[in-house]
């Protein structure tokens, strides 16, 4: 009999800032072929958890996974299956669309011939070939963010991690980006993408998970009504069984 | 090549700032050092100048130009080379491309060899087209083909500079800790005006930071010939142990 293993799983995991809790036994998991999206105030977590997913930030203590690998031993074999766009991207100001996707695809050795497919196939979805030749310092604040979400997704991943993906999209950039996360899901792909925007993670999310003070302190249903309302209480009600 | 280097060669190939030091650098060395030479010639310099530039061109020999060219050569290439090695690492911090080197199948110790690498070939290449140009320019304002001892002192000067740009690798490390290329420019400003401080109180066969200047004739032609090859050593030793740590805090390079 075989078990799934989890895109991303992380248990009991806490990260402390001097005297500050940023992830207080935080535990979540993303399974193959989920869109689960992560929800909170500002400063609850939800980039720390990220960035430790992806080894940027080394937990104190808790245990960090990914593919099933631990992130601290993780190596290319597991690296060259994972995407992702956590505050800083991967787009290079001096480099044009184009060199910055090829970047991108060298970087999750990407062979060649395949990397020049996926990137006429993004600029075409993400509607950025008219801005091909174009510097990345002279795209407007929207298209860069598509192309960041190009170079996350150019390796096709089998996990993507994407912090605040659409927070400079106009409405018709957010139906793009939408469409190409749900093309992620369908052939298995695990995503964890963070959002303040409840509607747009309704329409996406098989699972919404919302993050208060360094945990995951309980979920909302997706596609339910009222959501903000939800969140609000689930919040409030932590805030009062656990004064800070 | 392998990814790592094929991106950074990219990278560095579209930068404005490193096509902007590569012009600097190949072209400072020669036109100041003829510009000198020619200026002491012609009495027309005055004042505070002019002291200067008969100090500087008092040996009035090729051997003496090209004395006088290292001394500009050394100082050019550890500060072109060096600005070129703080930008390379420190821009990735700056531009907020960093996080985007985690968590990827070619290790951030590949991508910081490669910076390293590459920062340190053109560098090398830089200053080689400025010592070159340098050497043709005294040729022919002195109108005298090099003799024996000046061809010495032309190829000392070339590997001088080469020398040098060993060198300048750790600055970017300095940005990689400070996370910041301002740092590296800092510490190196520092450099050369520590290395200045060490030869005036005699230690600078044993400063990496001196020896190919000496080695090169900045020092005179005495001086020169003092620079043994244990003195030499201690600059790709220098290197070595630059490459080492740069790698390393790279690999383990974290964004909290």
């Amino acid at each position: 009999m075989s078990t799934v293993v989890a895109s991303l799983s992380a248990v009991d995991v806490v990260r402390c800032y001097g005297t500050d809790r940023a992830l207080d036994g935080a535990s979540l998991d993303v399974q193959p072929g989920e869109v689960h999206a992560l929800i909170g105030f500002n400063g609850a977590g939800k980039s720390t958890l990220m960035k430790s997913f992806m080894g940027m930030s080394r937990p104190d203590s808790g245990v960090v996974r990914v593919l099933g690998a631990a992130v601290d031993a993780a190596g290319p074999d597991v690296w060259r299956r994972v995407g992702h766009m956590i505050e800083s991207p991967l787009a290079y100001p001096d480099l044009t669309v184009d060199e910055n996707l090829g970047v991108a695809a060298a970087l999750h050795l990407v062979p060649p011939r395949a990397a020049r497919v996926r990137a006429e196939d993004l600029l075409t979805r993400l509607d950025l070939g008219a801005w091909r030749g174009r510097r990345a310092s002279q795209l407007s604040h929207g298209n860069r963010q598509r192309l960041q979400i190009a170079c996350a997704t150019i390796g096709l991943p089998d996990v993507l991690v994407l912090d605040e993906p659409t927070s400079a999209l106009d409405p018709r950039g957010v139906v793009l980006v939408r469409g190409l996360l749900e093309d992620a899901r369908a052939r298995g792909c695990g995503v964890l993408v963070s959002s303040h925007h409840l509607d747009e993670v309704s329409r996406i999310a098989d699972r919404i998970s919302v993050m208060h003070r360094g945990r995951l302190i309980g979920a909302l249903p997706p596609g339910g009504l009222d959501l903000e309302r939800t969140f609000f209480e689930l919040v409030h009600a932590y805030d009062t069984s656990v004064p800070s | 090549m392998r990814p790592a280097t094929r991106v950074e060669w990219l990278k560095l190939r579209r930068s404005r700032t490193a096509r902007a030091t590569a012009v600097v650098v190949c072209l400072s060395v020669p036109l100041t050092t003829v510009g000198m030479v020619v200026g002491a010639r012609s009495g027309r310099a005055g004042g505070a100048a002019a002291g200067k530039l008969e100090m500087l061109t008092a040996d009035a020999t090729t051997t003496g130009h090209l004395g006088l060219a290292a001394q500009l050569l050394t100082v050019v290439a550890l500060l072109g080379g060096g600005f070129l090695s703080t930008w390379v690492f420190g821009r990735e911090f700056s531009d907020g491309t960093v996080g985007g080197l985690f968590a990827l199948p070619v290790t951030r110790g590949r991508i910081a060899g490669a910076k390293m690498l590459l920062a340190a070939l053109v560098t090398v290449a830089m200053t080689t087209t400025a010592g070159c140009l340098t050497i043709l320019g005294i040729v022919v304002i002195d109108g005298t083909a090099l003799d024996p001892d000046a061809a010495g002192r032309a190829w000392a000067l070339l590997g001088g500079g080469a020398l040098t740009s060993l060198l300048t690798p750790v600055f970017g490390l300095v940005a990689s800790l400070a996370r910041s290329y301002l740092a590296g420019v800092g510490a190196l400003i520092a450099t050369v005006a520590a290395a200045q401080l060490v030869v005036t109180f005699g230690g600078g066969l044993w400063f990496p930071f001196a020896v190919p200047a000496l080695w090169s004739g900045a020092g005179g032609t005495d001086m020169a010939a003092a620079v043994g090859p244990e003195h030499l050593a201690t600059v790709p030793v220098f290197a070595a142990l630059v490459t080492w740590a740069t790698i390393r805090t790279w690999n383990r390079l974290r964004l909290d």
